[in-house]
Parts: structure tokens; sequence; C-alpha cells
């Protein structure tokens, strides 16, 4: 009688929550959470006093050494835990970091870095030339950071702190590439060879950064500790663990509930319900993403620029990010540029649908009765996209098909030119007009979806890319966004935001739309 | 008994095999390739073809699928594409979490489902019976992750008992551990009912209370173990299910289990590590499977005697 009891009285539990929580928006009626139901890793609401924080992020590191740690979650482990020979100030302006001061030839081919004699990795061994040439060899091998180590010919130690850096092509935003990507960040070298394959996965005092790795347990968390001996200081915080939340809704609603302290991938849904709460701080940042379309220009269609441009006038990217993006996951944009990195050139307003004019375009490109034609999408984002743009189309007699595919075998379809038109999006690693351009216009290029091919735009983007004076660079910059305006091989819609949430209390807290986060300027 | 577990083990070596191509065929069909998935879309096809070769993914599929299998009869999974790792090491750090929460589950579950399922056959068209099947129908038929979103919002949201996410102590099994358990006691409790209708019906079953045994030790002792049969065979499915991973309620409740591993290793076609989770979770399954026949013996003495002749 008592199991039938216990049972009953969990189906009378069950039936009340079904019943009672169905009808209710949660965000109204939840009171904050002050108890502390999570066991000894759990952080309580309040700030007072603490040095510990539990970052949330939806992915579970690939690998926790920079040069193989190619994806996000990665990224904001190893930038704590390593570091590179310069650093940016907040307006991006290169400071020195591992190393005190440098040269760059007159032809801009070789960099001499003058490393700090000082600096001691975690495990006490001193940093030398030697470990710069392992780890930028390594990654100049593995290859998983090409866009940034790709123009690096060869590297090597001319003294014991004293590193040469040679070029295959003089590249001026070079020094941005040491200060902001993590391949070329330095790790032991003794120590990796050492540990072989377990390197990456368990580099223990393999750092010289704020913070020292100390474990990585599989599928829960990583955990690291102040390096008190930081050369630019020991940061606040004291022990920190990166917590894996896969679903953005749980990551929410364990930073309600204060089971983590940040949570860096908030989904668009969950913001606005976020921000109206007092105990907890949203960020929302750009990213370094830009999307657009790519029309496929191996298609007869799209070569005709008007067509192209019909396209443009058919989107109306107000209502695009109100649908798709709940209004705040992005910044409609002309120019796939951004308006903050080297080369931005200004004017380039985004474009507001306009249907008379994209069926006038139509008609005088030859089509009257309107074009049709497929776009490539995945399930998620992509494919919400397509289908936005598939109504808004519509009204410009512009018939869209939508194509749902697997990821991998969308990118089969665009490799071998079967696309018409598919929303891109490619990330520029660092904040110059060369990394943001390049992959996207540049003829033979392999995120050249659209396959444009203009021999006057390639070779203003080589000038460009050899040039030194950064006048100079800025106008030929210029030139080519003029051309792209004109001739529209791709057609700008949105700059991608990005949103975290933390507890009101962290201090110096924010969004990094670089997929970093750097623990070492927060405290509570 | 022991020929029939030997010959069961031996029958388990071609199960496997079966397995062990039907996936791996599976995953060469399909499109795309782990470099691709590694390095991103904007990653360059050099630079992804390299990776390839490195992987041996350029290999034929026949000459891959007999390198393959050389290696396992030597006792070499392979080492993920992710991290270079042997794949065991990975799953052996994830399956305690899914062993503990596949057995929390399953003992709810029976804990639930088979005293309503026995109740309600018993006081057929009682209340109890109408409310325990109307409300078995309807947790069946809800999806699982919205239950689990439920749990948390109500559980952890409002009333802040439980943790949302995570492992590291009891309470952060109890809304999993309850999400799976009245899903899967839903239909125990709907199959102990119908099996308990049947026996009751038995002539043993009056024969027993001709002879004046007590109400309780004629549904407890004599009609339940009749109408167990079909239920165990169902419970050693549901544990071989839960093994597998509820993939779902791990995700939702950020639970390191085997389920989220595969689901990963799906994804980015680290074939290694898929293969090797398939392998790891078909033996596992063709073992419970075979401890389920053994049960039978134990619970029906007709099974225990074909055995032995």
């Amino acid at each position: 009688m008592k199991k039938l009891l216990g049972a009953v009285g969990i189906m009378l539990v069950l039936v009340m929550v079904l019943t009672g929580c169905a009808g209710k928006d949660p965000a109204q009626t939840a009171a904050p959470s002050k108890s502390d139901t999570a066991g000894a890793d759990a952080p309580g609401q309040t700030g007072d006093g603490r040095t510990d924080i539990v970052i949330g992020m939806a992915g579970e590191p690939v690998s926790v050494e920079p040069q193989s740690a190619y994806d996000a979650a990665g990224s904001k482990v190893v930038c704590n835990v390593y570091d590179g020979l310069v650093d940016v100030d907040d307006d991006n302006n290169i400071i020195a970091n591992l190393a005190k001061d440098w040269d760059i030839s007159d032809d801009g081919l070789v960099y001499t870095f003058h490393l700090r004699d000082d600096i001691r990795f975690h495990n006490g061994d001193p940093l030398t030339a030697e470990d710069f040439v392992y780890s930028i060899e390594k990654a100049i091998e593995l290859g998983y950071g090409e866009e940034t180590t790709g123009v690096i010919d060869h590297v090597e130690a001319t003294g014991e702190h004293t590193l040469d850096v040679t070029l295959k092509h003089p590249y001026k935003p070079m020094m941005q590439n040491f200060a902001h990507s993590k391949y070329l960040y330095v790790v032991n070298s003794k120590l990796a060879k050492e540990a072989g394959d377990n390197f990456a996965i368990n580099p223990v005092g393999a750092g010289t950064g704020p913070y020292k790795f100390v474990s990585w347990t599989s599928g829960v968390n990583v955990k690291l500790e102040a390096n008190e001996d930081y050369h630019r200081g020991a940061p606040a915080i004291k022990e920190a663990t990166f917590k894996f939340i896969p679903e953005q809704s749980s990551g929410a609603i364990a930073l309600e509930t204060g089971d983590v302290d940040v949570y860096t991938d908030l989904s668009f849904v969950d913001v606005p319900k976020l921000m109206e709460k007092d105990d907890i701080q949203v960020d929302v940042t750009l990213g370094r993403y830009a999307y657009y379309l790519c029309m496929n220009q191996t298609k007869e269609m799209f070569q005709d620029i008007r067509v192209r441009q019909a396209l443009a006038y058919s989107i109306n990217m107000d209502e695009f990010i109100l649908a798709v993006l709940n209004g705040i996951g992005g910044t409609k944009t002309g120019n796939v540029v951004f308006p903050d990195t080297f080369g931005y050139a200004e004017g380039y307003p985004p474009f507001e649908q306009n249907v008379e004019e994209a069926k006038r375009l139509l008609a005088e490109a030859g089509y009257p009765d309107g074009i049709s034609f497929t776009i490539l999408a995945t399930d998620g984002l992509r494919k919400v996209s397509a289908e936005t743009l598939q109504g808004m189309m519509a009204k410009s007699g512009i018939d869209v098909k939508i194509d749902l595919l697997d990821f991998s075998a969308m990118v089969d379809k665009q490799v071998t030119d079967q696309h018409d038109v598919i929303i891109m999006n490619s990330s520029a690693p660092i904040e110059d007009a060369d990394s943001e351009l390049t992959d996207k216009i540049m003829s033979g290029k392999w995120g050249n979806f659209s396959r444009y091919a203009n021999p006057v735009v390639d070779d203003l983007m080589v000038q460009a890319r050899m040039e030194l004076d950064d006048a100079k660079r800025a106008d030929l910059y210029a030139q080519i966004q003029e051309i792209l305006r004109t001739e529209l091989p791709i057609v700008p819609m949105y700059y991608a935001h990005v949103a975290s949430g933390a507890n009101a209390n962290l201090k110096g807290f924010r969004a990094w739309g670089s997929t970093y986060i750097f623990l070492r300027g927060m405290s509570w | 008994m022991h020929k029939y577990v030997l010959k069961r083990l031996i029958l388990m070596v071609p199960i496997i095999l079966g397995v062990i191509f039907i996936v791996f065929t599976i995953t060469s069909l399909t499109p795309g390739d782990p470099g691709r998935m590694m390095l991103g879309m904007t990653a360059s096809q050099e630079a992804v073809d390299k990776l390839n070769e490195e992987l041996g993914f350029n290999d034929p599929y026949v000459v891959r699928f007999a390198k393959y299998l050389g290696n396992i009869v030597r006792g070499d999974f392979g080492k993920s594409y992710k991290n270079n790792q042997p794949v065991f090491d990975e799953i052996f750090a994830r399956f305690p979490t899914t062993l503990k929460l596949a057995l929390a589950s399953i003992t709810v579950t029976i804990l639930i489902g088979i005293p309503l399922g026995v109740l309600a056959a018993v006081r057929q068209y009682s209340k109890l019976d109408m409310i325990s099947t109307v409300s078995a129908l309807f947790i069946a038929a809800v999806p699982s992750f919205w239950l689990a979103l439920v749990c948390i919002l109500a559980f952890s949201l409002h009333l802040g008992w439980f943790p949302p996410n995570g492992i590291g102590s009891i309470a952060h099994y109890v809304m999993p551990t309850f999400t799976l358990s009245v899903v899967y006691a839903a239909s125990i409790l709907r199959m102990t009912r119908t099996t308990m209708l049947e026996s009751i019906r038995q002539d043993y079953v009056r024969t027993a209370r001709g002879k004046g045994a007590t109400p309780a030790q004629v549904i407890w002792r004599h009609a339940l173990k009749n109408a167990l049969l079909p239920v165990v065979t169902s419970m050693g499915m549901s544990f071989g299910g839960l093994l597998g991973g509820a993939v779902v309620i791990e995700q939702v409740f950020g639970m390191p289990g085997l389920g989220t591993l595969l689901i990963n290793a799906i994804k980015m076609k680290d074939i290694p590590q898929v293969m090797a989770i398939t392998i790891f979770l078909a033996t596992l399954f063709c073992t419970i499977m075979l401890l389920v026949d053994i049960l039978y013996a134990f619970i029906d003495p007709r099974i225990k005697a074909r055995y032995t002749s």
C-alpha cells in the first residue's frame, strides 16, 4: 500500500506540474532562486568576496592546445592559459606582451622579436625563442589556423630570446595576426614533445598566460587556476570552471538559477527575458561574422548585374532580423567589411526593399515574368533564413525553392558548383579588410561561392595586401568596395551579433565577438 | 542451460559483425568527410584534403574496412579523429554517467509501473484504473524533451529544488531520472495491466483462490509471475535502450553520457569513435537480452525445463 501511495503521489505531482506550468510565462512568475541546490561546485547568487567563477558555454573544446583548438569552446579556454608575442589595447593598437620590442625589415618580410627574458611557463621552465619556433611550426603543420599562419614562410630562433619570423610576401596586418591569433600562442615545447598526443587534452604547466590549466573532465568541465606570477599581474578571480551546456535554453536557465555565473552563447530568444532581470547582466555585441547572399555566377541568370541588384531590392532586412533573429541578433548592412576594421569605406548603406525596382530590373534583364532558383540550406538558422527570404522575394516575382541538406552534403554541392544561391557567413580572424574580403571575392578562393572573378578586383586585392603604406592601402580598399557596390557580386545582409549573460555582480564582464572570453579583467 | 548460454554467446559474434558492417558502410556512404567537418566552411580544400589524408580517410572503402577489421581483431579500436585519444578511454569516461542514469531510471520505472499496472488490472474500471491508464496514455504521448524542460522550469527555476544542469551530486540525477522513468513507466504500466488482466482470468488463479489463498497471495505470487514474462522482455529492451544513452535527456540536462558522445561523434564524422560506441552498445545489448532470457528460466519453470532437456 505504501508503494501505491508513493506512486500515486508522483503521478499527482506530475499532473500538477503539467497543468500548472503549461500556460504560465515563467519569466513573470519566477522568483530568483537563492538556494544552493547544486552541491559543492554551485555558486550562490551574491558575489561578495568570491574568487571563483563558473562559465557555461555551448560546446566542449576539441582541444586545449592553442594550435589545434579550432572551435569556439577551445578558444575560450586557450585565450586564458596561453599568451602571444604581442597583444592589443582597448583601441586595438599593438602593445608588447611576451615580446618586449620588435623590428620589421624594410621590405616588410622579416619580423624580429626580442622576447622578455623573465617569463616562465606554469611549470617553471623559462620561455625561450625555441618554444615559439616549435609552436608556430606546429600551427603551420596542423593547418587549422591557415588564415593567419598561411602567410608565414619560416621561423627561426636567432638567439635565446630572439625570434625571426619570415613571411612569404609583405603583409601589413601581420602584427594583428600575432596579437589575435590563438594559433600563434606559445606552448612549452619540451612538455609538448614529451606528452605527444596527450598534450592536446592535458597540457598541464605548458602555458605562460594568466591562468594555469588544471584538469579537463570529458563531457563535464575544464578547470583553471590563477597564475599568481603572471607577468602582467595576478588575476582577481582565482578559480575558473568552464562547464559544457550544449542546449542554449538550458544555459539561460542555468544562468538564472545561479548554476553558472556566465553563459557565453545565449540564444536571442532568451535575451529579452534575461535583460529584464535585475540580478543578470546581458551584453550583445558584434560577432566577427557577416552574413551575405552568394549568387553562383557560373549560372547565366546571375551573370546579369541587374538580376543581382533585383535580389538585393527584394529583401526587407528589418523584417528579416525581426523574424529570424528576434530583432536583436544582427545589424543590417550594405557592406561586408566591418565598420571598425582597417579599410572600411563609408557610404554604402543597407539596401531597402523596393518591390517595383526589383521587378523593373528583372524585366530589363529579360525576365518580365520573374525568376526561379534554389537556396541550399541546412537545418537551423540557414533554413529559417531561407524560408524568410522565400516569402519576401515572392513579392518581387522571384520564386525561391529550398533544398534542405546535411551540412557536408551542402558543402559538396557548393564545391561542385551545383548551387544557385546560398546564405554564407565567413569569419574574419583579424580586423582588417584583407581578412574580411579575400575569401569572399577573390577569384579561385575556396570561400568564393559566388564564383565572382574580376581581374581588376583581384589585382587591387593583391596590391593592397602587399602595400605597406596605410593611406595607400585604405585607398585601395575603398576602390574595391566601390566596385563591389556597383557590381554586387554578393549581397551583404547583416553583421551577426553574439550575446553573453552574467551574474550582475561580476565586474569587467562583456561579450567578445571573437569567440574569446578574457577572465583576467573580471572580478567580484 | 550452460550449453544454451554458450550457444547464445557464440551467436553474438555474427550479430556484432553484422552491426560493424552496417554501421561502417552507412558512415562511408553518407556525404561529407571528417576534414571538412573539423576545419569548417571557410577552410581551403587543400587543408581539408591534407587532414583527410592524415586520418586515412582517403583510402577506398574496402581497404579501410579490411584495415579496421584487422585492427579490432588485435584489440585496436583506433583513435578518435577529434583528439587523437584511444576511443575506449572516452567511452569508459562517459559510461558511468549513463549507467547510473539507466539503473536509476529502470528501478523507478519498475517501482512505479508494475504495482500501478497490477492495481489497475485488479480493480479494472475503478477510478484508480481510469486515472493511471489515462495519465499513462498522456505521458506516453508527451515528448521527453518537453517534459524535461517543464521539469527544469518548475523544479529548478521556480522552486529551486534541483540543479538544472550537469552531474556531480545525487540531486543532479533526480530530474533526468524522473523524466526518463515516467515515460518508460507509462508503457510498463499499460503492459502489466494488459497481461495481468489476461492471467487473473486463468483457471489456475481460480484454483488458487479456491484453495483458500489470500487475495494478495493470489495476485502477487500466482498471477503476477505469469503476467511478468512479456514485461521482463520489454524492460530488458528498455534498459538496453537507456544504456544506449537517453540522447535527448542527456543533452537537455547537460549530462556527459554515451548519448551525447555518440551524437557529437556522428556530427563530426568521427568514424573510429562512432564505430567503437556502436560495437560497445551492441555487445552490451546482446548481453542484456541474454540475461533477460536466463531470467525467464527463474520466473517460469516451464522454460527452465526446456533449457535443461
